[in-house]
């Protein structure tokens, strides 16, 4: 089954495996009774001879249980906007730590280190990585998260536009955001997004340091890359053509997945 | 549950969503603590004919350029008037919200595992 290959220009196609897993899970203790799902972190500088996650939160799942355009519109806001506060709270600590670092003993140095944190790979399909990165999934003129390539050519061969600009994205979803809250109405904010694909979303993955400051990384950081090779918007499993980053076929290969 | 440090807080937006996590610096400190090995410098590997090899995080591009950003910002980080040593600790992130089925039932977990040859 070709579900993942290698489409680098000049490379030939190759197959690899890959594995999903996904979990969903009842908070049967809330009274509602609130499906979530879990957001999960591993160290790679920890070497244990096995791909251990650790879960870190369990995320909310915001359902619509309208057919109405508009409502369903409204609740795709809300669900973006509590992703986004729900990294934020899992930040709090983190971006400092990024900038500044933070004391740790580690096995080994007598001394304590100082750990500054970085991040290296968010692994996730291309629905999740639209909404990390505060970007449009459907209806967007700009379909891929990496670069700039216009939808007419994202399903031809190879790459056909620049990167996107980290800095320039964030500018503008935090212009964005200014326009929703002050409500300065729809035509001011589609002239502030213009064809970048941009919600009025910031991502809180942004404070982090070496994401937007630094190397800046933020583009890079995800598992999946949508190729711009034989992908078909209509197809339902958007995962259908992806390059798979090293770090994410590490995951895979290295060692036996355990999950905690 | 408070035991293992998981903490609940309400995320408001309109409507209140409860969110349960644990702090990631508090998880860090765990994990590094219990271990026997780290490694704490990432590394390219080239084969003889000067391709990079790529294997896993720690010769990955995203890793060494910003190992390289964090090793310059805090080459001369001192604590309580002695040199400390500095060092890029990687986290990699995973969630996916992506529905495989919804079928009104009170739980799913599923699995899908693929290998192609």
């Amino acid at each position: 089954m070709a579900l993942g290959f290698c489409c680098v220009p000049g490379s030939r196609p190759q197959f690899m495996a890959l594995t999903w897993t996904c979990e969903f899970l009842l908070l049967s203790w809330f009274s509602t009774g609130n499906y979530a799902y879990p957001i999960r972190i591993r160290f790679p500088n920890i070497i244990t001879g096995k791909v251990q996650w650790l879960t870190i939160g369990y995320i909310p799942i915001i359902k619509s249980d309208s057919e109405d355009a508009a409502k369903k519109a409204r609740v795709r806001v809300l669900k973006d906007a509590v992703f986004q506060r729900c990294l934020a709270v899992l930040m709090h600590r983190f971006v400092p730590a990024s900038q500044y670092g933070e004391l740790m003993t580690i096995p080994g140095h007598e001394e304590p280190v100082l750990a500054v944190l970085l991040v290296v790979l968010y692994a996730t399909g291309q629905p999740e990585e639209r909404r990390v990165l505060g970007f449009k999934l459907s209806g967007c003129k700009r379909p891929c998260s990496q670069c700039q390539v216009f939808k007419n050519e994202a399903a031809c061969r190879g790459p056909k536009a620049c990167v996107r600009d980290v800095l320039q994205h964030v500018d503008l979803q935090l212009d964005d955001a200014e326009a929703l809250e002050e409500n300065v109405g729809t035509a001011s904010m589609a002239q502030i997004e213009g064809d970048s694909s941009i919600l009025a979303i910031v991502p809180a993955l942004a404070a982090v340091h070496g994401l937007a400051t630094g190397p800046r990384c933020l583009h890079q950081i995800f598992g999946f890359d949508l190729l711009h090779a034989g992908w078909q918007p209509s197809f339902p499993f958007p995962a259908c053509a992806m390059f798979v980053h090293s770090e994410w076929r590490a995951c895979c290969f290295e060692q036996t997945c355990s999950w905690m | 549950m408070s035991d293992l440090k998981w903490r609940v807080t309400s995320i408001v937006n309109g409507v209140a969503f409860e969110f349960f996590f644990r702090d990631i610096m508090d998880v860090a400190h765990d994990a590094f603590g219990k271990v026997q090995q780290v490694q704490l410098r990432g590394q390219r590997h080239t084969a003889a004919d000067g391709t990079i090899l790529r294997s896993n995080s720690f010769d990955s591009d995203v890793y060494l350029l910003q190992e390289a950003d964090v090793l310059k910002i805090h080459a001369n980080a001192v604590h309580n008037g002695k040199r400390i040593e500095p060092f890029a600790m990687a986290v990699q992130f995973f969630s996916d919200a992506t529905l495989l089925s919804w079928n009104g039932s009170k739980f799913l977990s599923a699995c899908i595992c693929v290998s192609c040859g």
